[in-house]
C-alpha cells in the first residue's frame, strides 16, 4: 500500500508550480555557471579555472548544496501534508484501507525520493556540462560518496518542512517557517563564527554547529575536501562562513534533526483529528 | 451494519456530540437529519475514523475503523463537497481507488457508465465542474459494490436526471443488502429514500424512527382526501371528534387528526355518502422538520 502512496506523492509534488519553479531556477543557475565560466573567458577567469578545469564536475555537484537543494526539499515536504488538508484530499485517502502511518510514511518517502531524483538530474547535468565545456573530468570515483552525503544532508530540512507542514496544516505558513529556520540558522551560524573569531570562545562554534543548517550544509563540503585539488571549488561554493567539523558530527546533527522532526510530524498525524477542508 | 454507541466529542470545551448512539442496518437507508451545526458531519467523520471520539465506540461491519482499516475495502464514502486529487483524470482516480481497495478493474467501466461520465473520464479532475466532480465521487464510492455506503450531504446540484438516477441507484443497492447512512438537507431525498431517520439537535439525538413517525409526531396525522362532491362535507367533517382541524383546497380536504384514526374517518365519509377518490397520509416532511427544530429549540 505504501508504494501506491509514494507514487501518488511524487506525481502530486511534480504537479505543483512552486516545486517546478524552484527546479527550473536551480537548473538555470547550474547551466548559467558552466556557460559563464566556459564561454566568457577573461584572462583572470582562465587563470583561475585552468588548474581545476578537470574537476569542475564538482562545482555543479556541490552548487545546489549551498542552499537551493534545501529549498527544493523544504518546498516539497512543507506542502506534502498541508496541501492535503488545504485541498481536502486527505479525507479521500484516510477513508480507504490505508493506515495513517502508511499514508504518512508513503508521503515522506515519496517526497524524499523526488528530491533525490531532482538532485540526481542536476548531477547528471553537471557531468555533461563539465565535460562539454572543459573536457575530460577526473577523480569521478569521489562522486558516489559526495552524492550520498548530499542526499543524506537533504534530510534535515526535508524533515523539518514535513513536520511544520503536518503540525501547522497550512502550506504557505509551513514553507515560510521552515525557510526562516534554514535562513535564520545560516545567518545566526555566520554571526556566531564571527563572534568566535573576535572572542576566541569555542562555545560559539559549538552552538553554530548545533544549529539545523550546519550539519545539512557542511557534510558534503567535508566529504568533498577529500578530493585532491578541490580546495578552491569548495571555498568558492561555501558562500557563508562556517564552522569546521567532522563527518561524524555533521551526520549526528543531521540524524538528530531529521529523526526528531519526522517523529513529531508522524505523531501529530497519528493522534490529531482530520478537520474538514481548511481553506 | 454500522453502530456508533455513546459518541461524545467536544472542541475547546464546546460539546459537539453528546453521547450519541445510532445504528444503521443493512438493506436500509438511514438518514441523519438536523440543522447546521447539529453534529451530523462530525458524527460521520467519527464513523469514518477521521475524528477521534472522546468517548464511545464505532463499529463498521463489526470492526473498529480506527484499528482495522481493512474494513474500508467494503465501504464507499461520498464527501459533502468531494475533494479529489486535481491532477488525476477521473479514470486514473478510479484506477487508483480500485487498486487500493483491491477491486477488479472491470468495475471502472461499470461505474463510469452508471454515472454517465464516459465522455469526461479522461479529463483532469481540475477541469471538472462541481456536477462532474460529484458524479466521479459517486462512481468512486460505488466501486466494487460496497457493503456500506456513507454519504455526507450528497448534493446533486441542479441536475434532476442525476438526482433521480442517484436515488434509484441508492435504493437498489440498499435493497441488494448494502447499509446506507446519509446526511441530507434535501427533505425530498430523505422522504423518498430513508427507511430510518435520526434527528440530531445540538449534538444530541432528538428523535429516531421512520419518516412517517417523524411526521406523525411533529406534524400530527395529516390526511389528504380527494372527493368528487364536496357538498355537506364541511358539516360532516367538523362533527368528527378526532379531527383537530381541516382545510378545503379545490376538491381536496386536508385534515389533521388528533390520533391515528384514518380508517375510522374514511368509514364515516363513505357512510355519509361521499365518493372518496383518494385518501392518503400527507408526508410533509419539510414542515415536520421545522416543527422538530422549533420544539427542540424551545425545550433546549
Amino acid at each position: 500500500m505504501i508504494e501506491k502512496v509514494i507514487l501518488y506523492e511524487m506525481k502530486r509534488a511534480v504537479a505543483r508550480k512552486k516545486v517546478l519553479t524552484l527546479i527550473i531556477i536551480t537548473l538555470i543557475f547550474e547551466i548559467g555557471v558552466y556557460v559563464s565560466i566556459g564561454e566568457f573567458k577573461t584572462p583572470r577567469v582562465e587563470s583561475l579555472v585552468r588548474p581545476i578545469q578537470d574537476l569542475l564536475w564538482l562545482a555543479g555537484v556541490l552548487l545546489p548544496q549551498s542552499l537551493l537543494i534545501h529549498f527544493i526539499a523544504l518546498s516539497i515536504s512543507s506542502g506534502s501534508m498541508s496541501e492535503e488538508y488545504e485541498q481536502g484530499t486527505v479525507d479521500f485517502f484516510l477513508t480507504k484501507p490505508i493506515t495513517r502511518m502508511q499514508f504518512a510514511v508513503g508521503k515522506y518517502v515519496g517526497g524524499y525520493i523526488l528530491a533525490v531524483l531532482i538532485y540526481s538530474f542536476m548531477v547528471i547535468l553537471s557531468l555533461i556540462l563539465s565535460y562539454l565545456f572543459f573536457g575530460k573530468q577526473v577523480d569521478l570515483y569521489y562522486l558516489p560518496s559526495i552524492f550520498l552525503s548530499v542526499i543524506f544532508s537533504i534530510l534535515t530540512f526535508f524533515s523539518i518542512g514535513f513536520m511544520f507542514g503536518e503540525v501547522l496544516r497550512r502550506s504557505s505558513i509551513a514553507f515560510l517557517v521552515s525557510s526562516v529556520v534554514l535562513i535564520g540558522s545560516v545567518i545566526i551560524g555566520a554571526v556566531l563564527i564571527f563572534v568566535d573569531r573576535l572572542t576566541n570562545v569555542s562555545t560559539f562554534i559549538a552552538i553554530a554547529q548545533a544549529l539545523p543548517a550546519w550539519g545539512g550544509d557542511e557534510l558534503p563540503f567535508i566529504v568533498a575536501q577529500g578530493v585532491p585539488g578541490s580546495g578552491l571549488i569548495v571555498e568558492a561554493l561555501e558562500i557563508f562562513p562556517t564552522a569546521q567539523g567532522t563527518i561524524s558530527m555533521s551526520v549526528g546533527y543531521i540524524l538528530v534533526y531529521s529523526v526528531v522532526s519526522t517523529l513529531l510530524g508522524f505523531l501529530s498525524f497519528a493522534h490529531r483529528d482530520i478537520p474538514k477542508k481548511v481553506s | 451494519m454500522i453502530s456508533a454507541q455513546g459518541i461524545t466529542k467536544s472542541y475547546n470545551s464546546k460539546t459537539v456530540l453528546s453521547s450519541v448512539s445510532i445504528v444503521a442496518e443493512s438493506r436500509k437507508i438511514t438518514a441523519l437529519l438536523g440543522p447546521n451545526g447539529a453534529g451530523k458531519t462530525t458524527l460521520i467523520r467519527v464513523i469514518m475514523g477521521l475524528i477521534f471520539p472522546e468517548e464511545g465506540k464505532v463499529e463498521i461491519l463489526g470492526k473498529d475503523p480506527f484499528k482495522d482499516k481493512s474494513v474500508f475495502k467494503r465501504v464507499g464514502y461520498i464527501q459533502e463537497l468531494p475533494n479529489l486529487p486535481p491532477f488525476f483524470s477521473g479514470r486514473q482516480l478510479l484506477e487508483f481507488s480500485a487498486d487500493i481497495k483491491g477491486v477488479d478493474k472491470k468495475e471502472i467501466k461499470r461505474v463510469i457508465d452508471l454515472v454517465g461520465m464516459e465522455e469526461h473520464a479522461n479529463k483532469k479532475i481540475a477541469k471538472y465542474s462541481k456536477g462532474m466532480m460529484q458524479r466521479i465521487a459517486i462512481a468512486e464510492a460505488l466501486l466494487g459494490s460496497p457493503e456500506i455506503l456513507i454519504m455526507d450531504e450528497p448534493n446533486m446540484g441542479t441536475d434532476p436526471i442525476l438526482t433521480l438516477n442517484f436515488r434509484k441507484i441508492v435504493k437498489e443497492i440498499a435493497e441488494s443488502g448494502t447499509t446506507v447512512l446519509m446526511t441530507s438537507h434535501e427533505m425530498e431525498d430523505v422522504k423518498r429514500m430513508a427507511d430510518q431517520v435520526y434527528f440530531l439537535f445540538r449534538g444530541k439525538i432528538y428523535f429516531s424512527g421512520t419518516t412517517e413517525e417523524l411526521v406523525k409526531r411533529f406534524l400530527g396525522v395529516r390526511v389528504i382526501i380527494e372527493i368528487s362532491n364536496l357538498e355537506g362535507l364541511e358539516k360532516v367533517i367538523s362533527e368528527v371528534e378526532f379531527v383537530k382541524s381541516f382545510e378545503i383546497e379545490g376538491n381536496k380536504v386536508i385534515a389533521t387528526l388528533t390520533e391515528d384514526k384514518r380508517e375510522e374517518l374514511l368509514k364515516r365519509l363513505i357512510l355519509s355518502g361521499f365518493k372518496v377518490k383518494s385518501f392518503y397520509l400527507s408526508n410533509e416532511l419539510e414542515e415536520a422538520y421545522f416543527n422538530v427544530v422549533k420544539e427542540a429549540s424551545s425545550s433546549d
